[in-house]
């Protein structure tokens, strides 16, 4: 048996070995295609100096135009900001934390004066993508004991939705580091390259009702325009979901909040000063579950000053089917409303008049 | 939790140094605890579903000891019985009511009467159909008297629960797998590292093989029309690998991991498509079932002996019979008739079991007429298996006449050379292991340590490779 165990631990260890070798010598792989393209559309046109970059999910990817961003802050005297968006679909903590230090560490950071980062709870792995090379390619030791402390701290979670949450994130993390279906994508997808992903004017935002009328992929045109009909289909559930928001968040503040996440929050705020960047969080009403209500918990600890809010609560007319496109992301209209809104609170926190 | 998932691969060690160390020189606590682990196993997809297992494990365990205690024939009949209606009607309802109600729904509409039962939402328990025959062949051997029963209710569980085979085989017989439980097991380092060698050609094929071939079948099956009859052909063929690969490969998990356990189960597949006949290849195509058949359906039925008519209809019947096992849909009963009718010409000729041996043996390659046999009978397989991967008779005919057009003559649109690589190592490597039970069994004597590692570590680096989401087994839905 001895024997066995030998040889079994050996035979392991080298198999790890040669594919430290072997990834060692194979070019970085972004495992989120959107968020690449936009990188690397950035390194191909270094002579766009951007100083405002937006990171975060979806929410961010869809629903801030940096067009009507700029021209909304620059409009007040003396301001010249030039914007771009780096969100992409599922991109949420731990992961967006991980781009955001990767972004600071590169040479895209010089220069850059503010960030905005969508502030989200620690995020649960579905099963569906936790295979998904997205869904693990940025983990690393440091954002896996963030997630352990964070989430064995929940106070909103029980002992089982922790451990399958923990667990979930060890398999992923197992996979990673063993690259279960990772050197094929290496290998076939280093040159990957869609424009379509920059949007219309290139700017990293890309508005769903431009996608859906635009797309080059018929599977993406029609899943896109399933999201739209389940709206139409059931319109009132947007009204049940902004008053679970509205009722999460009217709550009285509980005293316990993820102390571990603040502490990273904190981290990234010191870290981006030190590269002369205001990092600036926002919270940008995710869906309404347990998650929702452990950042309304948390968001009383973070800096004034480095937090918008653009909520139910406080935008209750923006939250409403004309601005809809699904039930979490918003039209054209909605848009505008919302990065108006975004413009706003900008100047507020900046105190620009 | 599939076997070629990253679930399995964490509940393999912990369950084999839990089974070694905690339960070792202690035969009831090593079964007390694979009883344990097979029931989590089987758990991880529908803990509902254990009932049914303990349900069965219960019901054949009593009439066991009942039969040993009677003499009486009709009553020992009627305990058979009772075990077989037990099985078999739990297994009918799960797998076949909604089939049966729907045949006799359209048969009474086609005679212009109204015939209204309404079909259920049913979802079929994983493994029904291997675990219910294994249990059912345990009662009919002490019904036969070929078997006594067992006092000892855990090891009984164990034999019908027993996690790597629990799901999608091979059928156990009582009396090859039940004596393992009531012996005492000792850790053999050579079946060991065996059954390690054999888990690993089996995800081979499965993950390199059978998935990557899955991937061109999905698309020529899903649009036949779209495609060109050499792209259809192509499809087909690969579908044979794929079903191969995929079936094959879940068996030589199954069996390595229960090596790893101490356990020895029966070969499933014996590289089935070098046979040179159809008799050949279903001697050598899912072993277990059709011995199964042959031993517990075709031989009481009076199998190849009698008139020329009951020879007929006995091979008919054991064909569609095993058609129908694997799924309540016309397209199964095709693939059986189909089989049974490219058997019948070598029975009736006497001509069934002229092939018993291996291909070419002690050669390197096949002589010319081995070769033409060999493809001729991947060829009638392979358009056999077009009825077994369509949705309906309809498809499946729409895909043959597909099949057979000019454009059969045209270069295929789909031929990806990553699917052709894994389809050419695993046919090179099997053709030189054709005498051997898997395609791994690797001679010491003429194949160095560093040479065997070099393997080992190739192998899993092309599993690494190709490993995304765990696919589930095609027969895990039989």
């Amino acid at each position: 048996m001895k024997r066995f165990l030998k040889n079994s631990t050996l035979f392991f260890l080298i198999y790890l070995g040669v594919s430290l070798i072997i990834s060692c010598f194979l070019p970085y792989h972004w495992g989120n295609p959107r968020y690449s393209v936009k990188i690397k559309h950035l390194k191909r046109n270094q002579g766009d100096k951007y100083d405002t970059y937006f990171f975060g999910s979806s929410r961010v990817y869809r629903h801030i135009d940096p067009s009507l961003f700029d021209s909304l802050v620059n409009a007040t005297k003396g301001q010249n900001i030039h914007s771009f968006n780096l969100g992409a679909p599922g991109t949420f903590p731990p992961q967006s934390y991980f781009l955001y230090e990767q972004f600071l560490d590169s040479e895209l950071s010089k220069g850059v004066k503010y960030c905005f980062l969508e502030l989200m709870d620690v995020a649960n792995i579905p099963d569906h993508i936790m295979h998904e090379e997205k869904t693990n390619y940025w983990l690393n030791g440091k954002d896996m004991s963030f997630v352990f402390q964070s989430v064995i701290s929940d106070k909103n979670e029980s002992a089982a939705q922790k451990f399958t949450q923990l667990s979930v994130y060890f398999k992923s993390y197992l996979e990673r580091v063993l690259h279960l279906g990772h050197f094929s994508r290496q290998l076939t997808e280093t040159n990957y390259y869609d424009p379509e992903y920059l949007g219309p004017s290139q700017n990293g935002h890309l508005p769903l009702e431009y996608e859906i009328e635009t797309a080059s992929n018929p599977a993406l045109r029609e899943a896109l325009l399933e999201r739209r009909q389940g709206l139409e289909k059931f319109p009132t559930a947007l009204e049940q979901r902004k008053k679970r928001m509205i009722a999460a968040e009217s709550k009285t503040l509980s005293n316990e909040y993820d102390r571990i996440h603040q502490q990273r929050i904190l981290e990234l705020i010191q870290k981006s000063r030190r590269s002369g960047i205001q990092l600036i969080f926002m919270f940008i009403a995710p869906k309404p579950n347990s998650a929702y209500r452990n950042v309304v918990d948390l968001k009383p600890h973070l800096p004034d000053d480095q937090l918008i809010e653009i909520t139910p609560l406080k935008y209750p007319e923006l939250f409403t089917i004309e601005n809809a496109f699904d039930i979490g992301h918003f039209n054209t209209q909605g848009v505008r409303l919302f990065t108006s809104y975004l413009a706003e609170e900008f100047k507020e926190i900046r105190d620009i008049d | 939790m599939f076997f070629n998932s990253l679930d399995f691969a964490l509940f393999l060690p912990v369950v084999f140094l839990l089974y070694w160390f905690i339960g070792r020189r202690q035969l009831y606590v090593q079964n007390l605890f694979l009883v344990l682990a097979s029931y989590f196993f089987y758990a991880c997809w529908d803990w509902r579903f254990l009932s049914l297992i303990f349900l069965s494990t219960l019901v054949d365990f009593t009439a066991g000891l009942a039969l040993s205690k009677q003499d009486e024939k009709w009553k020992r009949r009627t305990l058979l019985w009772c075990s077989i209606v037990c099985n078999v009607g739990i297994l009918g309802f799960f797998k076949y009511y909604n089939f049966f109600v729907q045949t006799f729904t359209e048969v009474f509409t086609l005679f212009g009467l109204r015939f209204h039962l309404a079909t259920l939402k049913l979802i079929l328990p994983v493994g029904i159909s291997f675990y219910t025959f294994q249990t059912l062949s345990y009662t009919i051997d002490i019904y036969r008297k070929q078997l006594k029963p067992t006092q000892d209710f855990i090891a009984f569980a164990g034999f019908v629960s027993f996690f790597p085979q629990l799901v999608a085989g091979p059928i156990e017989r009582a009396t090859n797998l039940l004596p393992q439980f009531l012996a005492d097991r000792t850790f053999n380092y050579a079946k060991a590292v065996d059954g390690m060698r054999q888990i690993l050609w089996g995800l081979f094929k499965k993950v390199v093989v059978a998935d990557n071939c899955a991937e061109v079948v999905n698309l020529t099956f899903s649009h036949p029309g779209d495609y060109s009859g050499s792209t259809l052909l192509l499809g087909a063929v690969f579908f044979a690998f794929q079903i191969y690969g995929d079936f094959s490969g879940y068996s030589d998990i199954a069996i390595g991991t229960a090596r790893l356990f101490g356990f020895e189960l029966k070969q499933n597949f014996s590289f089935p498509y070098f046979s040179r006949d159809i008799a050949e290849f279903w001697r050598r195509w899912h072993i277990s079932l059709s011995t199964w058949f042959r031993d517990y359906l075709y031989i009481p039925l009076g199998g190849s002996r009698g008139s020329t008519l009951n020879r007929v209809r006995n091979v008919f019947i054991i064909f569609i019979v095993s058609g129908f096992w694997h799924g309540a849909n016309w397209t199964f009963l095709a693939w059986g008739g189909l089989h049974a009718l490219c058997f019948l010409p070598l029975l009736l000729r006497h001509k069934n079991r002229v092939h018993l041996d291996v291909v070419a043996k002690g050669g390197a390659f096949p002589s010319p007429k081995e070769a033409l046999q060999m493809l001729l009978t991947f060829g009638i397989a392979t358009l056999a298996w077009v009825f077994f991967r369509a949705e309906s008779v309809h498809h499946a005919l729409a895909y043959l006449f597909g099949i057979f057009q000019r454009s059969l003559f045209s270069i295929p649109s789909l031929s990806p050379l990553h699917v052709w690589v894994g389809v050419v190592v695993m046919i090179i490597v099997e053709w030189t292991h054709r005498d051997q039970e898997h395609g791994l069994q690797l001679n010491h004597a003429r194949i160095g340590k560093p040479l065997r590692w070099f393997v080992y570590i190739l192998l899993l680096f092309s599993i690494a490779f190709f490993m995304g989401d765990a696919n589930p087994f095609i027969y895990f839905q039989f």
